[in-house]
């Protein structure tokens, strides 16, 4: 980055976008990611108002934002982590679905989507910050497919829930009070025709 | 340079808002916008230490309407 112009086109094309999804989940901003751009400001005042050179404010600046960004692919990992959790907890099963394969490939593209995130973690430790980027990039669209091929196939899990067997369910409980009631009726009906 | 266009499309889809929209949003009109969308209060929160190198909000979370409560309370209105 070597002006300011290069700062802002940045915090257009990549932390808006990022942070703006983020935000859409749930309509909050993680105090951390406003960090980095206050940090980032402060680079650029340092050449507006200080004695620092343009470029070496700019690098600064866009490293904090490159920061944001990565935090921002780091949150959307937890989010489907946790969404993924709260699904398991459904006790559903989930063999009824997809003729019993949705849960093996829902594990295989787990694991891809943990691989990558692996992958991007270790490479954020490179020099050329560009490479870890790119692969959180992948992480984030592999989430996104897993959204779509699973997460959000609410009608599919709901009717999974609704026909997975559970030994006390609503209709279980039926059960008991009509064959209760059906006991009571015929010892009252057995009891009445045998007092004469 | 700009962000993939598949990230970009599920970004789209998320928030119902176009790339062009979501580059030139102001943050208070996106506010407003996702508060009516998601029909939930806007929150400031933390998500230390998963991410970010140092915290100050450790007392928890608060939104705008509370934190102006607060305020209000300190000057007696």
């Amino acid at each position: 980055m070597s002006n300011t112009k290069d700062v802002f086109i940045f915090y257009q094309e990549y932390v808006k976008p990022l942070y703006c999804e983020i935000e859409a989940r749930n309509n909050t901003l993680p105090v951390e990611l406003l960090f980095e751009i206050h940090s980032s400001f402060d680079h650029l005042k340092r050449f507006y108002v200080g004695e620092e050179e343009e470029e070496v404010s700019c690098n600064k600046a866009v490293s904090h934002l490159k920061r944001g960004t990565l935090d921002a692919f780091k949150l959307k990992l937890k989010y489907f982590h946790i969404d993924l959790e709260s699904l398991q907890k459904n006790s559903i099963d989930f063999s009824l679905l997809d003729n019993g394969n949705f849960w093996p490939n829902l594990l295989t593209d787990k694991n891809i989507v943990i691989q990558l995130a692996k992958n991007a973690r270790l490479s954020e430790s490179n020099p050329d910050p560009t490479k870890a980027f790119e692969i959180w990039s992948e992480a984030s669209l592999e989430i996104d497919n897993f959204y779509s091929k699973y997460l959000n196939q609410q009608d599919k899990i709901d009717w999974a829930k609704e026909k997975t067997f559970a030994w006390l369910n609503k209709d279980t409980w039926r059960g008991i009070f009509v064959g209760f009631l059906t006991g009571c009726l015929s010892s009252f009906l057995i009891w009445y025709l045998t007092k004469q | 340079m700009s962000l993939n266009s598949k990230i970009m499309a599920g970004i789209e889809r998320k928030t119902g808002l176009s790339s062009a929209e979501i580059k030139n949003i102001s943050p208070g009109k996106l506010r407003e916008y996702l508060t009516k969308r998601t029909k939930k209060a806007f929150f400031v929160t933390t998500e230390f230490p998963e991410i970010g190198r140092g915290n100050i909000l450790r007392d928890g979370i608060a939104n705008s309407s509370e934190i102006n409560s607060i305020t209000d309370k300190i000057l007696g209105m």
